[in-house]
């Protein structure tokens, strides 16, 4: 089976952004919150966080949405943005129902959960268990 | 991009609007690590000596550390340091959230703000821009409210991290503390008065340059180790679970719980007031963390059956026990409403309790009246412990400097010297800072380290909790520091100085490397080992375990000579009278103080373990060995004999 990512809603979010850290730094080669696949939105005021993952739709409204067809399926059956078709047109960030498409503005490029190629690495940091893999086995 | 190959500080003057960057090579960031190590040095380097600490000639220097911004597990720590008008010595106060990451993403490893401004502004910094704008519109705003309504007018900064002070630093109470991330707060020494007197209301950060290591492999490996230790060490699920807080019980029972003004040990319905009743009956909303941070010891509570609406980050061991055990409240709504007041105003919540518990014994003693009136509401209380009423009414007239708050506002040795009498024998505190909730009687080691503490008799520059043995943890560090798990006993004084001193070396790393005392102390789940591996990874500085430990007497060092050159007494090292002087009775009939011959015994020998004179001077050799002394001008300190 194949693993997916998901999100245990009965676990409590403390917002400590270890998953976007682990996330830049394994797909960007640096720690940037804003460059992560998965986002936590943070309400400081009333210490509410809550994490967006990727659902890896089956009918993915950000491919559909791609005028370049930039939003291909990998070899791992897993839609992954095909980078040198990508022209930072932005639709695909619209279209997605879960906010979940992010967009790296110095490289004009859209970015997506690729699941770390199968080997999910948001999770296994994740101190409150909000983030966990199911398919596991 | 920040990338370790230099430090980085961002200098701004508030006298004339202008900025400008200076760089400190790669030989700094081994000599004191990052953070407050460079920033303590610049604080020696650019504050005259005898300053006013509320004039343009003092700094605020913000550090978050060199690991902020990164996933070192509690890299969320930034120092902030200055000269205190509580003490008038060395200060350095320490905030978590938000904030620090941000400055690190855009580009700067510390800020330092020097000058004072004419009128009231706020600093932003987005990635290479610095600008000022006015910020007559948040003027006598709450650290929420003028968080809030930052975030609202400025749509161009998507999630800006805001560090303010509340009305509390408008009004330059000695004690208001600089907030950020709402309730996160450089609390001790009155930072927030001096950020008020340079007229600073907010800094608003936001970066997108993000933080590159130097081995990406190597310091995830790092990261991951600390991970599973925090994950195992029992005492970080405690603090996930019961908050700080969840101490309350035990030191109760153990008779050590510091109750009315430090006059017992021990109080009736202490559960009311504890973590567990925080956590079993309903007041806690959610559990919170900082940047990074994996453990969750903070809170977010909200009052249930009195005070009704009153919703705020906290309440902390500290904040609680000083309202509830200190002014002898034992229900947690008064004590919650009170958490909800000094974090709207941006007070400390430490030395404001303590100057409120202060007044109540000095109006049973009869040095004040028995009653006060609030200006604002002529409304009249009774000054006296016990009375929830009385104390957040004093809470509102502190942070706005009315009627018998004004008095209070300036601390209690102040307040102390004002009423006169034998009032000042009640008043908790050292070098002019407020004593923290520690009861220092019992607990031998942490009464030298309150005694050495340059900044006043508080738990933030060394925490030697190990010497209580409470965590199997606890009696490893022990053993490491002593070679015998039998010196895990609080109440003597054997191989205290030398446990003292590591610890204080250990949290001057902490800080500088931008972590949190919570992990690397206290919980002892990130070691000196850890955090020299991460280093290296971050850094590429091939550091050893005895090099951090030798930077952190460095810094130690600078901090002992800044308060040197500032004239402080050759018998600054002490602890409040009480403490010395009055016996602490505990249930069991055990009785137990701070007497002048233990403490003289102890700071001998952490003298000697210092490398300094009879009177806690640093010698000439103790400079060069550090090798200080190209930074330490000649002439301008008295060296040790």
């Amino acid at each position: 089976m194949k693993k997916r990512l998901e999100i245990d809603r009965s676990a409590q979010c403390v917002g400590c952004r270890q998953c976007e850290l682990i996330c830049s730094l394994l797909h960007e080669n640096i720690f940037a919150p804003w460059l992560s696949r998965v986002t936590i939105i943070k309400n400081e005021a009333t210490a509410d966080s809550r994490a967006i993952i990727c659902r890896q739709c089956k009918n993915a409204q950000c491919a559909s949405a791609c005028p370049n067809q930039a939003i291909i399926m990998g070899a791992d059956g897993v839609l992954v943005v095909d980078s040198s078709r990508c022209d930072g047109c932005m639709e695909c960030v619209k279209a997605c129902p879960f906010n979940a498409m992010r967009f790296n503005e110095s490289k004009h490029l859209a970015i997506k959960c690729d699941l770390c190629g199968g080997d999910i690495q948001c999770a296994t940091v994740c101190p409150a268990h909000v983030l966990i893999v199911e398919g596991e086995r | 991009m920040s990338a370790f190959n230099s430090f980085k500080v961002l200098h701004v003057n508030l006298n004339d609007l202008s900025f400008r960057v200076e760089i400190f090579d790669e030989t700094y960031l081994k000599r004191f690590l990052g953070g407050r190590g460079i920033t303590s040095y610049i604080l020696y380097r650019d504050v005259p000596k005898g300053i006013d600490p509320l004039g343009p000639e003092n700094i605020l220097a913000f550090a978050p550390g060199t690991f902020g911004g990164t996933s070192a597990p509690t890299a969320a720590r930034t120092t902030v340091t200055g000269k205190s008008p509580a003490t008038g010595l060395f200060m350095k106060a320490n905030m978590g959230g938000h904030w620090g990451a941000e400055l690190r993403y855009a580009g700067y490893d510390a800020l330092v703000v020097h000058g004072n401004s004419s009128t009231w502004i706020n600093l932003i910094i987005k990635n290479d821009e610095v600008r000022f704008e006015s910020a007559e519109q948040y003027l006598g705003q709450g650290v929420k409210d003028t968080t809030a309504n930052i975030s609202k007018s400025h749509q161009d900064l998507p999630d800006v991290a805001v560090c303010c002070i509340g009305q509390a630093g408008e009004h330059l109470v000695k004690y208001a503390g600089i907030f950020s991330s709402v309730y996160n707060t450089a609390a001790r020494g009155g930072l927030g008065a001096v950020m008020g007197a340079k007229k600073l209301k907010a800094i608003c950060c936001f970066g997108r340059s993000g933080v590159a290591v130097k081995d990406n492999i190597e310091f995830l490996a790092a990261v991951r180790e600390c991970l599973g230790s925090i994950k195992s060490v029992g005492r970080c699920a405690y603090y996930k679970e019961y908050g700080t807080a969840g101490g309350m019980i035990g030191l109760n029972e153990s008779g050590t719980l510091p109750v009315r003004n430090f006059q017992l040990g021990y109080m009736k319905n202490v559960y009311n007031i504890s973590g567990q009743a925080l956590t079993e009956k309903g007041y806690l909303v959610r559990r919170d963390s900082c940047f990074s941070c994996t453990i969750s010891c903070k809170r977010y509570s909200k009052t249930l059956d009195e005070y009704k609406g009153c919703e705020s980050g906290g309440p902390e061991y500290e904040t609680i026990s000083v309202f509830g055990a200190g002014c002898m409240i034992d229900r947690m709504d008064p004590c919650l409403r009170a958490n909800y007041l000094v974090n709207l105003y941006g007070l400390d919540s430490i030395s404001c309790g303590s100057a409120i518990q202060w007044a109540m014994e000095t109006a049973e003693k009869g040095l004040l009246p028995k009653t006060f009136k609030d200006p604002a509401s002529g409304k009249e209380y009774t000054l006296e412990f016990g009375n929830a009423e009385a104390m957040l009414a004093l809470i509102d007239m502190i942070a706005f400097r009315r009627g018998l708050g004004n008095l209070l506002a300036d601390g209690v040795k102040a307040a102390a010297e004002q009423i006169g009498g034998d009032s000042w024998k009640w008043a908790i505190e050292g070098k002019g800072l407020e004593q923290s909730r520690v009861e220092t009687r019992v607990a031998k080691g942490y009464g030298l380290a309150f005694a050495t503490n340059p900044r006043g008799p508080d738990h933030l520059y060394g925490q030697p909790m190990a010497e209580g043995g409470y965590s199997p943890e606890m009696r490893e560090i022990i053993t490491l520091i002593t070679g015998s798990e039998k010196y895990a006993v609080s109440d003597s004084i054997a191989k205290k100085p030398e446990i003292v001193a590591w610890h204080e070396e250990v949290f001057a790393i902490t800080d500088a490397l931008g972590l949190c005392s919570r992990a690397t102390l206290s919980t002892y789940a990130i070691s000196p080992e850890h955090m020299a591996r991460l280093y290296e990874a971050a850094t590429g500085i091939k550091i050893a375990e005895t090099e951090m430990f030798e930077a952190a007497r460095r810094i130690i060092n600078m901090e002992r000579f800044y308060n040197i050159r500032e004239g402080m007494e050759n018998d600054a090292d002490r602890l409040p009278w009480r403490l010395m002087n009055e016996p602490l009775r505990r249930p069991n009939g055990d009785v137990h103080m701070n007497s002048k011959e233990e403490l003289k015994e102890m700071l001998g020998k952490y003298y000697v373990i210092r490398e300094w004179d009879g009177s806690g001077r640093p010698t000439k050799a103790t400079i060069q060995k550090y090798g200080l002394d190209d930074l330490i001008k000649p002439g301008d300190c008295d060296y040790g004999d």
